[in-house]
């Protein structure tokens, strides 16, 4: 079964094309021009989705030597995400299923996030816990089967990427800031003076909840507090300082929702999957019972939406594309 | 025998049209906001199997590409592109400054329509009205209310679109003299119209492109390319 995956939802335009569960082709188009302004511009975003599409279709089908009518459905994502480049997405994945009667499924973000993890692990078994970091979404989720998922906690304010790019931008490094701030955080050797950060405990709202809009700040007080040769001089102790607030909240959250839950399996999906530390971190605490995509593959890209897609259509749960921009599964 | 889908996304109401070479066959519209894409794709198919169409015979889209509401210029190409690049059809792009004047198709003479294209500008075109054909007098153009209001000539009717903007004023100063037809209250039949324009060009090949060739023309950047006046 030949499927074809359409992702649009934030600054990355991707088409994949899926043999059942197995990656023909995976293309990514990463939109540079938002680090101009320090994060994506939805109008900005919206218009490089429409320029690129149809060439990355176009080039993905050439690549594969496959035909339009060689499809056997068609997957998008629907939600969620910035509503107008979710809507170039949308559009044009409904044109080619007007046109051609191929049939279509929408898919939630976070799902082929979660679903990412398949392709380098497909005999990780239902129940799992997901943990989907990324620079829009901080959420733990029970996977309890394909369609069916329980959030056990989530952000109430900042992602943990969006933390990262934030406090990036007050440290002076370029958008997007995940992989400076863990370079810069690894070359911090032994420290007998370590700075620390306050780690947030959500209490208010029920659920494994996370908070880093008070860590971004405390790291703004810490900073303007100093002069600037301080800060260049002490950037590597900044970073790794907040890096691992971020860090032990994640694998505290993480951990406790393990103890509710009674289940030991766990998946580390969304960008911030790429981060070296956190990896590391998850192994220790959880004995390898930890399961990551490809680094590859923890960015947006289409190859998840079509796997997700490709198990949905197998479960009999295709659903038609609907604009839902709400952040949960 | 060539069919020719119209298709006109462009502001708050959704049309779709459908001719056989010069002959008008359906027309549809839908006057809902923030829905194009919802039912963008279930307007299509119905206009079609209601009239024993297949997708497979539609080798002409002509889509309005602006200007006017940029989301919604992007529901109505994305879902062209798509459609193309499924059937190979090819693509003719009309101005929906265009498909406006022809709320004043029944008057002789100069035409000018208008977009409220927000922050006190106007999205603008003339044409002329000659045996019920419009025929462009001027470029689409984006300019300043003040500078609108400046060019309407005395005899010109005035057809305008406020895209759904209740709080809407740059039309309000429009002199009494002129005669005013405001789309909300002069409705047209967009896809239909925008199929005609197809279907009128259908044997002159230069005016039909391959959907890789279509772009939106928004006649403005997005406002964070604009430096604002803070610097």
């Amino acid at each position: 079964m030949i499927t074809l995956g359409i992702e649009s939802s934030c600054d990355e335009t991707s088409i994949a094309l899926l043999e059942d569960e197995r990656i023909i082709r995976n293309k990514i188009f990463s939109q540079q021009e938002h680090s101009l302004f320090g994060g994506v511009v939805p109008e900005i975003a919206s218009r490089a989705h429409l320029d690129k599409i149809d060439r990355l279709t176009i080039s993905v089908l050439n690549e594969a030597s496959i035909k339009i009518g060689d499809i056997d459905l068609i997957s998008v994502t629907d939600s969620p995400g910035l509503a107008g480049a979710l809507l170039v997405g949308i559009s044009f994945a409904l044109g080619i299923h007007t046109a051609s009667g191929i049939p279509i499924t929408g898919i939630n973000h976070l799902e082929g996030h979660i679903c990412s993890v398949f392709f380098e692990h497909p005999q990780l078994r239902y129940p799992f816990l997901a943990l989907v970091v990324s620079g829009g979404h901080t959420a733990i989720y029970k996977i309890i089967a394909t369609g069916q998922y329980e959030c056990l906690g989530e952000t109430v304010d900042d992602a943990a990427g969006e933390a990262f790019d934030k406090v990036g931008k007050l440290l002076g490094f370029a958008y997007p800031a995940g992989r400076a701030i863990e370079q810069t955080a690894a070359s911090v050797e032994n420290s007998s003076n370590p700075i620390s950060f306050p780690i947030a405990q959500v209490s208010k709202i029920p659920g494994l909840n996370f908070s880093f809009s008070g860590l971004k700040t405390a790291v703004k007080y810490y900073t303007s507090s100093k002069d600037d040769a301080f800060i260049l001089d002490n950037r590597p102790r900044i970073c790794a300082a907040f890096q691992n607030a971020v860090i032990e909240s994640l694998v505290n959250n993480l951990w406790k929702a393990s103890e509710q839950t009674g289940i030991s399996d766990v998946a580390l999906v969304g960008g911030v999957a790429c981060n070296g530390a956190l990896r590391s971190a998850l192994k220790n605490r959880f004995n390898n019972r930890v399961y990551f995509p490809i680094p590859s593959l923890c960015t947006d890209n289409a190859a998840m939406i079509a796997l997700a897609g490709y198990y949905r259509n197998q479960n009999g749960l295709s659903r038609f594309p609907r604009l839902d921009p709400s952040s949960s599964l | 025998m060539s069919w020719v889908l119209g298709i006109d996304t462009s502001s708050v109401d959704m049309g779709i049209g459908l001719f056989k070479n010069e002959h008008a066959v359906a027309s549809y519209s839908r006057y809902v906001k923030n829905s194009h894409a919802e039912h963008i794709s279930q307007a299509v198919e119905h206009i079609l199997s209601v009239n024993n169409v297949l997708p497979s015979d539609i080798k002409h889209i002509a889509i309005t590409c602006g200007p006017g509401s940029f989301t919604g210029l992007r529901i109505g190409i994305a879902f062209a592109k798509g459609f193309s690049f499924a059937n190979g059809a090819l693509v003719h792009p009309v101005s929906s400054l265009h498909v406006l004047a022809h709320a004043a198709r029944t008057h002789t003479g100069s035409i000018t329509a208008a977009i409220d294209a927000r922050n006190g500008d106007v999205f603008q075109a003339t044409f002329e009205c000659i045996n019920g054909k419009i025929e462009r007098r001027s470029e689409d153009c984006v300019c300043s209310k003040d500078e609108f209001m400046q060019s309407i000539l005395p005899d010109s009717v005035i057809v305008t679109d406020t895209m759904g903007y209740a709080k809407s004023t740059v039309f309000t100063s429009i002199s009494s003299i002129n005669i005013h037809l405001p789309i909300e209250t002069f409705p047209i039949k967009r896809g239909y119209f925008c199929a005609s324009t197809g279907a009128s060009v259908l044997g002159d090949s230069s005016a039909w492109i391959n959907e890789i060739d279509l772009h939106p023309n928004y006649l403005r950047s997005s406002a964070a390319r604009i430096p604002s006046p803070k610097g």
